[in-house]
């Protein structure tokens, strides 16, 4: 039978075979051994987009492992178990969308359908596959995808493969267009002898260099460059816009538009650090002790605007030496070591009280009559004391001198003090209760003969000893060696369930015996059980697998090694994630189990985790970060012009605006409402900040908002006061604000030889900021970013430097309306959020790709995007609910698996 | 002082000092030093000191600049406070710090004017993981000399770092919160709370030398076990990671020869010093208690290099305490405004005075054939000139101190413009025994502050 061919070249190794033309289109592996990089199967030319059956492509069970198995599949046929899962054709169509074509990369800020359908055009499906793939050997050549309904596929596919020379299958633009637009606008600043912004264009000889690790960060930023017109620069030769505009574009789509069956790729994260924040809670989970670290550790490293990022994590010495401090005050309180010296508290002579007064000589009180002398104890809990009373006395008489000891008043003891001015120490044992008990001695048979003698009483100093409160103790240490067998026993007994916890996974017995030898090492000392737990456990808080987040691989620097990560990672995973702390008992007990990544046991425990209260650590730490509420504390506003700003007001609005996003992620709402909700939380001082009546107390309440004026997260004060000046707002800190926290724009930073805006106020010094503002948005190097950025900001220009109403700025009447680009005009503040919550893909992008960011603690690399796209698909299928977000991140891939370290090729 | 002023240790009542900003008296005794072996005092040489104080946001250059060179120049308005200490110091105009420019790399200057500072390196644009700058000349001085005493070299500050966002225009962090870089890769971060100084360098309260002893030897054994511990770790990690351990396990050793040192020098006694347990409120009192902690650093020996950011790069403080209630970075883009220029100035003055306020102490220090301030050198600088232009060019600087009697003082000395800042370092680095031919971009020793 005759089969028509196609011609292939791998892009890897350029190894050249080919291929029957049934499987265009498909995902396969270069059958050169040494190589097996993924390749998609060109379609043949021409192909109109009709004969590409979409029900063709198949993805695979989501939950097989991808790499490792596909290289497997190489070795062995592919077994009629590994069956192929057909998935919907067709993502459901997002519910109306408006797409305001942003700044910049339009494609970017599409909708997922639109994406979808010039993908389907060409016949790939970027939205099927996020996990999983299916090996199929064929002659050397594996398809990874088999056509969906063959029962046995490798009976009926042939593919020869030979080497032999190929003519390409479409223009090169890349060396047709792309290499003499930038030989002839780029290189003359950007080469390798002078590579200017470190951009060296001859570093970039084939398109896979420029799509590969660096390059592509390189290129995103060049792309960005040519967008907004900053490059080349304008005072040089400048291309024909028609030639910008389908580079940009052609840049655009070999840059963003992944093919996710072909990349597929969960990244790594290095070695997270504790932070603050985490070290925190994990010591107050592991141990019951609250140890504020705050002023102790030096301030966490920051990037990608968290402060949980492994790769920024340091860990100076400095830091090391608080950690072996804060291990010694946190064990002191976890695991207190009780020796009978410090149970017995002395009462020296001063500090014992008389009556009626008595003198004191070479430490003794001198009770030459009847006296009392007492004092008052504080007894710390029930138990067994001892009461000891130093003494001593002139005998005279036919009885040696009596001491009587009452405790609260009741005579429990009467001592004989014998010996002529011997000084002995006169012990009683007894239960007390708990709380202050009068201690006292009275001087009972006094007796004096003029002349003849005089029975007199010394009374030395007062010690009590207390029972050992064990109570504590033993919460942590129950094995004693007394019972348990000796030293390393008993040690390892007590510390190996504490290890397991505190490494958060399974330990070997070596791991346990080496700190057991630090029991042993202090025991041998003389030193007490108790101590010698503590500097075990002192290590264990200190050691590297406490320290850190860490998950271990067998071929660590194998970027191709792909696995899903244990349960006990996972299990850590989710709890640092939503909690900011170590898992619980039920979480180990499910990962022990091998229960937790089962879809609907995952499920019900990210519901679990989200309705504890620990879930707040999410609010304070991803939700304070993402708004950046943290730079509240920075903001001085001036107090001549806004004197009714203080600490506690500040500190009431970020409170506010935690507990919007409190509210929506406890009652699961939808994330949209972070936009328009029509109501918020205030306390007393801050309804009055507001202008609101009828809300009193420190307490927060819920409150409506005034429709027309105010609605959602961009109208709260805390907002609006970080992005202001001390002195005046500022629409361009606002504006740059909204489209990097909501629609996920980051403008570039201005290009280089823009005029400052000082330049144009002193040319102008009588216009209003907003006249000055349109001035500079005349350069066309700033007009691309300016005009959405002000835009926005004037939107909010009814609220002042400190978030309050105002229908004025000075003498100018404020005028908040406004057109962005693309046409949409509003008229305030209000209808602006309206028009932003339109662009809720944007801003369930932005979101779910700061909590990705937050919950992997990495920064996000491009083909997390395939991540991103499929949770926002499952967003826009669920009314974009908090739990499906949080849902969405967890099952993802990148939270699911890891790989070694090392860029892919 | 108030009630949150608490009592250190004291072990020894010879001396005493107080921390509170008003009330100084006298420093540490010569007695005291005597008996201390690691002190100053007791070598027949005293050792060189270098420091190195940024100020953030650049000066107002027309008040800090004198208007003559050379000698008996008039003290600007903004030096005046510097004065009596004339014979002890240089002011030096026309450095610059050229890396901390573009080059390319579009905004960020307040980022990059603090990375470049110490370092003369150009910062890699990241807000991630691969920041990169260089060895500051502080941490070079601290890794050949360093060894010689306790603690290689100390870094303290007034501000917190930042902990949200990227700090400016998409540079880390760390590039503004940070002047002194170990290497390129890994800035140092500064302490900012009085008391946690003093125990670094004195170690913690209620410590008898027996406690000492038994910590220094159960914290060895706990090293030994978790420094193995990285190692085994390290096995079964990728190349990012194990780099994580690798400096886990530097801070182990650190921290294990320090203990080693401390045991050493187990006669050391802990200075008597009143210090208040938290950061205080008042920011004169917290400059000048961190002020004094380094001349207590230098006078007992316990390092011989220190850094001393007095904000953080772009800082937005206010400075009530001189009656400039809007934050310093807003202001410093004052575009011409006089109101904005007269507060900066007081910022800038406010910080000189402080300055001064350390010099005087340094000056009074007895140290062996001389004082404390003879024999070091200490810089006091920026990484921007004019700050509401970003330039990184006419920097103010101030170097005092006699550096032994190797430096040549009393005089504004005015540099041909764009003259390295690296060279002044490269200068002192030299003095201080380092061997270098070449610091960061320098160009050559600055033979202008030789004696």
């Amino acid at each position: 039978m005759t089969q028509a061919h196609l011609k292939v070249r791998c892009p890897h190794c350029r190894f050249r075979f080919k291929v029957e033309q049934k499987y265009a289109g498909r995902v396969a592996r270069c059958p050169k051994t040494e190589c097996g990089g993924k390749l998609r199967i060109p379609q043949p030319k021409p192909l109109e987009a009709s004969q590409v059956d979409p029900a063709m492509h198949s993805a695979a069970r989501p939950d097989e492992p991808v790499t490792v198995e596909g290289r497997k599949a190489s070795k062995n046929p592919v077994t009629s178990s590994r069956r192929t899962v057909q998935q919907p054709a067709q993502a459901k169509p997002a519910a109306p969308l408006t797409t305001r074509q942003s700044v910049r990369r339009p494609d970017r800020n599409a909708p997922p359908r639109n994406r979808q359908a010039t993908k389907t055009k060409r016949g790939i499906r970027i939205w099927q596959l996020v996990t999983g793939t299916v090996g199929i050997l064929l002659a050397g050549l594996a398809i990874l995808f088999a056509p969906n309904g063959d029962a046995n596929p490798r009976n009926e596919v042939v593919a020869g493969v030979k080497n032999q020379e190929v003519a390409d299958t479409g223009p090169d633009i890349f060396k047709e267009k792309l290499q003499p637009f930038v030989t002839q606008y780029c290189a003359d600043c950007h080469n390798a002898d002078d590579p200017e912004a470190g951009v060296d264009f001859a570093a970039f000889p084939t398109e896979s260099s420029m799509l590969t690790g660096h390059g592509r960060k390189t290129w995103e930023k060049i792309l960005a460059m040519l967008e907004i017109g900053a490059m080349p620069p304008a005072d040089m030769e400048q291309p024909s816009a028609a030639l910008r505009e389908e580079l940009t574009a052609w840049l655009e789509d070999k840059l963003f538009n992944l093919d996710c069956e072909l990349i597929d790729d969960p990244g790594r994260v290095t070695v997270r650090r504790l932070n603050r924040v985490e070290y925190r809670n994990t010591i107050r989970d592991l141990l019951a002790v609250d140890f504020d670290p705050t002023n102790d550790f030096p301030s966490d490293d920051v990037g990608y605007g968290f402060d949980n990022i492994g790769d920024v994590l340091s860990l100076s010495p400095l830091l090391m030496e608080k950690y072996l401090d804060a291990a010694e005050t946190i064990t002191a309180e976890a695991i207190p070591v009780v020796t009978s010296r410090d149970l017995r508290t002395t009462f020296e002579t001063n500090r014992l009280r008389s009556q009626p007064k008595t003198g004191q000589a070479g430490g003794f009180l001198t009770l030459s009559s009847r006296a009392d002398i007492w004092v008052d104890y504080q007894a710390p809990l029930d138990g067994e004391y001892e009461i000891d009373v130093r003494a001593k006395a002139n005998q005279f008489g036919n009885e040696p001198a009596k001491m009587e000891l009452r405790v609260d008043g009741k005579v429990v003891r009467t001592f004989d003090v014998t010996g002529e001015m011997r000084q002995d120490d006169y012990i009683h044992k007894m239960r007390l209760d708990a709380g202050q008990r009068k201690v006292q001695v009275s001087f009972i048979n006094d007796e004096y003969v003029a002349k003849k003698g005089d029975r007199n009483l010394f009374v030395g100093r007062f010690a009590i000893t207390r029972p050992a409160d064990r109570a504590k103790v033993n919460q942590f240490i129950r094995h004693w060696p007394e019972q348990d067998g000796g030293v390393r026993e008993s040690a390892t007994a007590v510390l190996t369930p504490f290890i397991k916890r505190a490494f958060r996974g399974p330990v070997s017995n070596d791991d346990v015996s080496r700190f057991v030898d630090i029991v042993e090492m202090t025991t041998n000392d003389g030193e007490v059980f108790e101590q010698g737990i503590q500097y075990a456990v002192q290590a264990v808080l200190v050691s590297p697998s406490f320290l850190f987040r860490v998950e271990t691989d067998t071929r660590p620097d194998d970027p191709m090694a792909e696995r899903p990560v244990t349960d006990f990672e996972l299990a850590s995973r989710l709890s640092y994630f939503l909690w900011s702390s170590m898992p619980d008992e039920e979480l180990f007990h499910l990962a022990e189990r091998g229960e937790l990544r089962k879809p609907d046991v995952l499920k019900q425990q990210v519901v679990r985790l989200l309705g504890d209260p620990k879930s707040r650590a999410l609010v304070d730490n991803f939700a304070g970060q993402w708004l950046n509420l943290a730079m509240l504390d920075e903001m001085t506003p001036d107090p001549n012009v806004y004197p009714n700003f203080d600490v506690a007001l500040r500190d009431d609005m970020k409170q506010e605006s935690l507990l919007l996003f409190e509210t929506i992620m406890r009652e699961d709402r939808s994330l949209l409402e972070f936009l328009d909700a029509d109501f918020t939380f205030m306390n007393e001082r801050l309804a009055r900040h507001y202008g609101k009546d009828g809300v009193k107390g420190d307490q927060f309440q819920k409150v409506s908002l005034d429709a027309g004026r105010r609605a959602g997260i961009l109208t709260h004060a805390s907002i609006l006061t970080l992005t202001s000046n001390p002195e005046r707002t500022s629409p361009v800190k606002r504006g740059k604000w909204i489209m990097e926290n909501i629609l996920g724009e980051s403008p570039p930073p201005p290009p280089p030889g823009v005029p400052e805006l000082e330049e144009t106020t002193k040319n102008n010094p009588d216009f209003t900021l907003r006249e000055q503002l349109k001035l500079h948005r005349a350069d066309p190097g700033c007009a691309s970013c300016h005009r959405t950025m002000d835009v926005l900001g004037f939107g909010f220009e009814n609220f002042d430097a400190t978030g309050r109403w105002r229908d004025k700025d000075g003498n100018h009447a404020i005028d908040p309306a406004g057109e962005l680009p693309g046409g949409d005009s509003f008229a305030g503040p209000t209808e602006l959020v309206r028009l932003l919550k339109n662009r809720r893909v944007d801003f369930a992008r932005c979101l779910s790709e700061k909590m990705l960011t937050y919950a992997l603690g990495r920064g996000l690399e491009y083909y997390d995007r395939c991540a991103t796209d499929a949770i926002l698909k499952q967003l826009d299928a669920s009314n974009y609910r908090f739990s499906e977000l949080v849902l969405g991140i967890v099952t993802s891939k990148p939270f699911q698996k890891r790989r070694g370290d090392g860029e892919r090729e | 002082m108030t009630a949150y002023i608490r009592k250190l240790n004291l072990l020894s009542r010879r001396t005493v000092l107080k921390g509170a900003g008003a009330a100084m008296s006298l420093p540490l005794l010569e007695s005291m030093l005597s008996n201390n072996g690691l002190a100053a005092g007791a070598s027949s040489e005293a050792p060189l000191r270098t420091a190195y104080i940024f100020f953030p946001n650049g000066a107002i250059m027309p008040e800090w600049t004198p208007k003559t060179d050379g000698e008996n120049f008039e003290f600007s308005k903004t030096l005046k406070s510097l004065e009596p200490f004339r014979d002890s110091l240089n002011v030096i105009s026309g450095l610059a710090q050229d890396n901390g420019r573009a080059k390319g790399d579009g905004a960020g200057d307040h980022a990059r004017s603090a990375s470049t500072f110490l370092t003369g390196a150009h910062p890699v644009k990241t807000a991630g993981a691969d920041i990169k700058v260089g060895v500051s000349a502080d941490q070079f001085a601290a890794q050949q000399v360093g060894k010689e005493t306790r603690l290689p070299s100390l870094e303290v500050g007034l501000e917190p770092g930042r902990t949200a966002g990227s700090c400016d225009s998409g540079y880390s962090c760390a590039y503004s919160s940070t002047i002194s870089w170990k290497t390129e890769h890994t800035p140092v971060p500064k302490e900012i709370n009085p008391k946690l100084v003093f125990e670094r360098l004195f170690g913690r309260e209620e410590t008898s030398p027996e406690e000492r002893a038994k910590r220094a030897k159960y914290r060895r054994s706990i090293l030994d076990v978790v420094a193995g511990d990285a190692q085994r770790l390290s096995k079964s990690l990728g190349k990012t990671d194990r780099q994580k351990m690798d400096e886990y396990f530097t801070s182990v050793r650190e921290i294990e020869e320090r203990i080693g040192q401390a045991e050493q020098s187990a006669k050391l006694e802990t200075p008597d010093f009143d210090i208040p347990d938290g950061i205080p409120r008042d920011l004169t009192e917290h400059s000048r208690l961190m002020y004094d902690l380094m001349l207590l650093a230098f006078r007992t020996d316990s390092t011989r290099i220190a850094t001393f950011m007095l904000a953080d790069e772009g800082s937005n403080r206010s400075y009530p305490t001189v009656g400039v209630n809007s934050g310093h970075h807003s202001l410093s883009h004052h575009r011409d405004d006089p109101k904005k220029i007269a507060d900066l100035q007081k910022i800038d003055s406010f910080h000189v005075d402080q300055f001064a306020y350390f010099l005087k102490r340094m000056s009074e220090a007895k140290d062996g054939e001389g004082s404390l301030l003879d024999h070091s050198m200490i810089v006091l600088g920026s990484g921007l000139g004019d700050g509401n232009r970003h330039r990184h060019d006419e920097l103010p600087i101030v170097l005092a101190g006699g550096g032994s009697g190797t430096v040549r003082n009393g005089r504004h000395i005015h540099l041909n413009s764009e003259t390295p800042l690296n060279n002044l370092f490269l200068s002192m680095l030299q003095r201080m025994g380092v061997q270098a031919d070449s610091f960061g971009d320098s160009k050559g020793p600055l033979k202008e502050i030789d004696a």
